[in-house]
């Protein structure tokens, strides 16, 4: 079946908003999508998942074995032996790190040459406030930087000039991430089967006569009919086979099961934001972190085996607000820190390798009296990817203070 | 004949209600707006008979088994009845019990129940209360305090007190006790992780929310200042914004605010286990020597400080902006006049410490100005605000069911769902998402068909005559929910639709009662997509 004549496609974003449900939101999940201009051209698509309420990265890939870690961290810290040890992966500057016990799955991606992390990343800031970085973030903003009005997914497109498909930008969230913000065509889509007016063509009828005017209600009351109109067309070609792919019921596998589908109808998607929150742990981290990071880790898995003929065109990339302070507190907990880690998972992705630069833990080596270092900035991350697998030749234009000195974890 | 534009009144009460019905906008029109407005402030909460006995009436199934036999943990007995809303109004110790005690000696659907009967009262209160001013303000005060009931269990269990007691009560009155109310409750010392804070290392979570979100807001936030002496100051001497300093401060000084949970209290003493507010100097840091600015010498009562630390920030010239600017926006929308934000902030302060500090403000910004009747229709009524209105407007008498618990979680509009505390943002953009607005309005086609609002049917409103013509019925649910014309194009679809086969007329021709009210139930849902419904 062809479906870029099916869709006719028009030049606009959509952000499909695949809903990670509601017990696990923190912030509010989201999945955003982009479709490219020519969807008769295969594109690489973009995946970029928040892990909303800042993941404590020295529990997810922990240097279990380093002194000061142990100190720190008596309660909580992830164990090199016993019942649920962490996973060894291998070293970085000397140390070596264990992804915690409840991500067997990442650890098979990883050794499989699929996945790779970037430790001790995040944003150069001082602030620790979810909401100003969250938003900082999606912006691709800096400290001392001029802050950006629009998201950064929203400038590379504009930039790229290649998406603009109707179906191009889709987000899981039923609403529009701030890395989308700016981008008056984003559309939002919470689970595409779901996804249809009630009483169908008899009242979606009557609906879009009732908004013809070009207010800004009429006009999203339009484009929400458009998208409705060809997420269901687009549908018919792509059976649900994803039941056997291994998703849970979990809010990430709903999410990512129907970014699967969009991606499997063949509209020239290309960027996708996924929200997965409830990571600020600040009491009994343990129990709660091991279960976020089994749905973190089965979720993803099983997108990946769903995926299993779009690798090669599929970059997905994890980031948090921001890490967590290196001792725990009273609570067993963590408290809001500065570096986090990455993971990106692709088929373009040299992956089976820890990238970065490891700062270290000892007093000497933290910063703000007892944070992990940021040594690589987010956004050398995300512009490598931009860069090498979606065709943008004017970085400096989404990350204006960026110097662009890529980290390696993309081949070519 | 239809209005073709809205009455100022209606406009003015739509901005503050959840949806003016005609027979609000005769009453407002008859007493006058400023009358009608000095009679909502001057309400006094859960003073309104009607809507009282109304929760009364309530019930709902709630019906599980006992454990089974092997089962070591539990002892209930198995439950099968319709139920009052008996929870809503429960103490904290009742509601505590019940929460940790489920699975033991309390089945688990008693912890859920509570939630369920919070959220039919609050749909209930919503759309029926008589002093709808109240009611916006409960609903904006619980998104600035926002808890969300999927964090911990405990915490959601104590929310029919902390709504009740901290924001109902409250609603009206002064900021600063208003603050100290949630401060002192189990759900937000639980929720912000307070009530595990410890002496030796402080948790900073609540101490950095309480100045970021329920005060100073975020435009506040200087970040780490290497030296705080270089912090401008106000003209109280106070800093002008706060800095991670201050946030290191304010948890020492916040520290011993917790519950009794059966914890070590002052003297060895084990404290009760009954989640009722207590200061626990054994959890209390003792180290905070300043905040803002302002030196905390001489107050060594651990408590004291924590009122102290409460009354700097409530009194903050940078709260009376944000706080101000925040209700503006969610009367008036994204861009809110400046003159109502100029008056509100000036009420506000030279009200800090009157009891009707709260009432004041509204009195500002509604009475002192004719914006409310006059500036320009642009705020997207966000998906609940639109359901409560369809039922306002047509009619429906609202009634307790399990299904108001979570049917608008999806889309982030739920009660209590909002999971992070910064509350759920109150602009346009956001519910105008295309997830949004397609589940809103599905939701909008559901509602009339639902038991727990369709007790009376909508065809026994629409006058005889006008039930076998197409421009009759809509022109007749048109001037009920939106009390003005559509747009042409909108008007006149409208009618073509009802003059077709799933119009009104058509199912009157049947005969056939259940096609005529499902037809009507149709076009209400439909009259509800459009933006003259949608924006308030």
């Amino acid at each position: 079946m062809n479906m870029t004549a099916q869709m006719n496609l028009s030049r606009r974003q959509m952000l499909t908003s695949l809903s990670a449900g509601t017990a696990l939101a923190a912030i509010g999940p989201g999945l955003k999508v982009s479709f490219a201009a020519d969807a008769t051209t295969p594109r690489d698509i973009l995946i970029v998942l928040f892990q909303r309420g800042a993941c404590d990265w020295l529990q997810m890939l922990a240097p279990a074995g380093d002194s000061a870690y142990i100190s720190a961290r008596p309660s909580i810290r992830v164990q090199t032996t016993g019942n649920t040890p962490g996973l060894g992966i291998g070293s970085m500057n000397g140390t070596d790190f264990y992804l915690s016990g409840s991500a067997p799955e990442l650890k098979a991606l990883y050794e499989s040459g699929q996945a790779a992390f970037i430790h001790a990343a995040g944003m150069q800031t001082v602030d620790r406030s979810h909401f100003i970085c969250q938003d900082m973030m999606e912006k691709g903003n800096a400290d001392n930087e001029t802050e950006q009005s629009a998201g950064w997914l929203t400038r590379h497109i504009s930039s790229s000039g290649t998406s603009g498909a109707e179906l191009s930008t889709v987000s899981s969230a039923g609403t529009n991430p701030a890395s989308l913000l700016g981008d008056p065509g984003a559309v939002a889509i919470a689970n595409a089967s779901q996804f249809n007016v009630s009483g169908g063509n008899a009242n979606s009828t009557v609906i879009r006569a009732l908004n013809r005017g070009a207010t800004t209600y009429q006009k999203a009351a339009t484009a929400a009919l458009d998208a409705v109109a060809s997420v269901q067309a687009g549908l018919v070609g792509v059976p649900d086979t994803s039941g056997t792919a291994g998703y849970t019921g979990g809010a990430l596998s709903t999410a990512l099961r129907s970014l699967g589908r969009l991606i499997k109808m063949n509209v020239g998607m290309d960027l996708a934001t996924v929200d997965f929150g409830s990571w600020d742990m600040h009491n009994s981290l343990v129990g709660e972190f091991a279960t976020r990071t089994t749905e973190f880790s089965r979720a993803i898995a099983a997108f990946w085996t769903d995926m299993a003929d779009y690798r090669d065109r599929i970059t997905l990339v994890t980031m948090t607000e921001f890490g967590r302070r290196l001792r725990e507190n009273a609570s067993q907990g963590t408290d809001h820190g500065s570096a986090s880690g990455m993971l990106v998972l692709g088929g373009n992705v040299n992956g089976g390798r820890l990238y970065g630069n490891w700062p270290g833990l000892n007093a000497n080596q933290l910063t703000a009296g007892g944070d992990l270092v940021v040594t690589t900035d987010y956004r050398q991350v995300l512009g490598e990817i931009l860069v090498k697998r979606h065709a943008e030749k004017n970085l400096s234009a989404v990350f204006p203070t960026l110097k662009y000195n890529p980290v390696g974890f993309i081949k070519g | 004949m239809l209005l073709s534009k809205p009455d100022p009144i209606r406009v003015a009460l739509n901005r503050i209600t959840f949806g003016a019905r005609t027979s609000d906008v005769d009453y407002a029109n008859s007493i006058g707006w400023s009358t009608w407005v000095t009679e909502q402030l001057n309400s006094v909460e859960n003073n309104d008979p009607a809507l009282g006995a109304h929760l009364m009436r309530q019930t709902m199934l709630i019906r599980y088994g006992a454990p089974a036999a092997n089962d070591t943990r539990g002892t209930w007995t198995a439950v099968d009845e319709m139920r009052p809303l008996n929870y809503i109004y429960a103490d904290t110790p009742t509601l505590w019990k019940i929460t940790r005690n489920a699975g033991g000696s309390v089945s688990f659907s008693e912890r859920t129940r509570i939630r369920q009967e919070l959220a039919a009262a609050t749909w209930i209160r919503n759309a029926h209360g008589r002093y709808q001013i109240r009611e916006f303000m409960a609903d904006f005060w619980h998104n600035h305090f926002n808890i969300g009931k999927n964090e911990n269990e405990l915490a959601t269990a104590l929310l029919p007190v902390f709504d009740l007691a901290a924001i109902r009560t409250n609603s009206l009155g002064n900021f600063r006790t208003l603050l100290g109310a949630t401060a002192h409750q189990g759900a937000m010392l639980i929720y912000l992780d307070n009530w595990v804070s410890s002496a030796a290392t402080p948790n900073e979570n609540y101490a950095r929310e309480i100045m970021e979100l329920h005060t100073l807001g975020g435009e506040a936030y200087l970040g780490a200042v290497s030296n705080p002496a270089l912090v401008g100051k106000d003209a109280n001497g106070v800093n002008v914004g706060f800095t991670d300093q201050d946030v290191i401060q304010a948890s020492r000084i916040l520290s011993g605010m917790t519950i009794k949970y059966g914890q070590t209290g002052d003297n060895n003493v084990a404290q009760p286990d009954t989640g009722e507010y207590v200061f626990n100097s054994r959890q209390h840091n003792t180290t905070a020597t300043n905040i803002l600015g302002v030196s905390l010498a001489g107050i060594n009562n651990g408590s004291m400080q924590g009122e102290r630390f409460l009354d700097i920030i409530a009194t903050h010239p940078a709260t009376a902006k944000f706080i101000v600017t925040k209700l503006a926006r969610r009367i008036f929308g994204d861009t809110p006049p400046q003159a109502v934000i100029d008056r509100g902030i000036l009420a506000w302060k030279i009200n800090q410490s009157s009891p009707e500090q709260i009432a004041t403000v509204l009195r500002a910004i509604l009475i002192d100005g004719e914006e409310i009747k006059t500036a320009p229709v642009i705020k997207v009524r966000r998906p609940y605000e639109r359901v409560i209105a369809l039922a306002r407007t047509t009619g429906m008498v609202v009634n307790a069911g399990t299904t108001m618990t979570s049917m608008l979680d999806p889309f982030n509009d739920g009660l209590f769902a909002w999971q992070a505390p910064n509350g759920r943002p109150d602009t346009n953009d956001y519910w105008l998402a295309t997830g949004s607005t397609i589940a809103t309005w599905n939701i909008l086609f559901q509602i009339p068909t639902l038991a727990e609002f369709a007790s009376t049917p909508l065809s026994t409103q629409t006058p005889l005559e006008v039930l076998n013509s197409a421009n009759g019925v809509v022109e007749y649910w048109v001037g009920s929910m939106v009390g003005y014309q559509l747009n042409e194009t909108a008007m006149n679809s409208l009618v073509a639709d009802q003059g077709g086969a799933n119009g009104i007329p058509a199912a009157v021709r049947t005969n056939n009662a259940t096609r005529i009210e499902t037809a009507h139930r149709r076009l209400v849902s439909l009259i509800a997509t459009s933006e003259e419904f949608t924006l308030r």
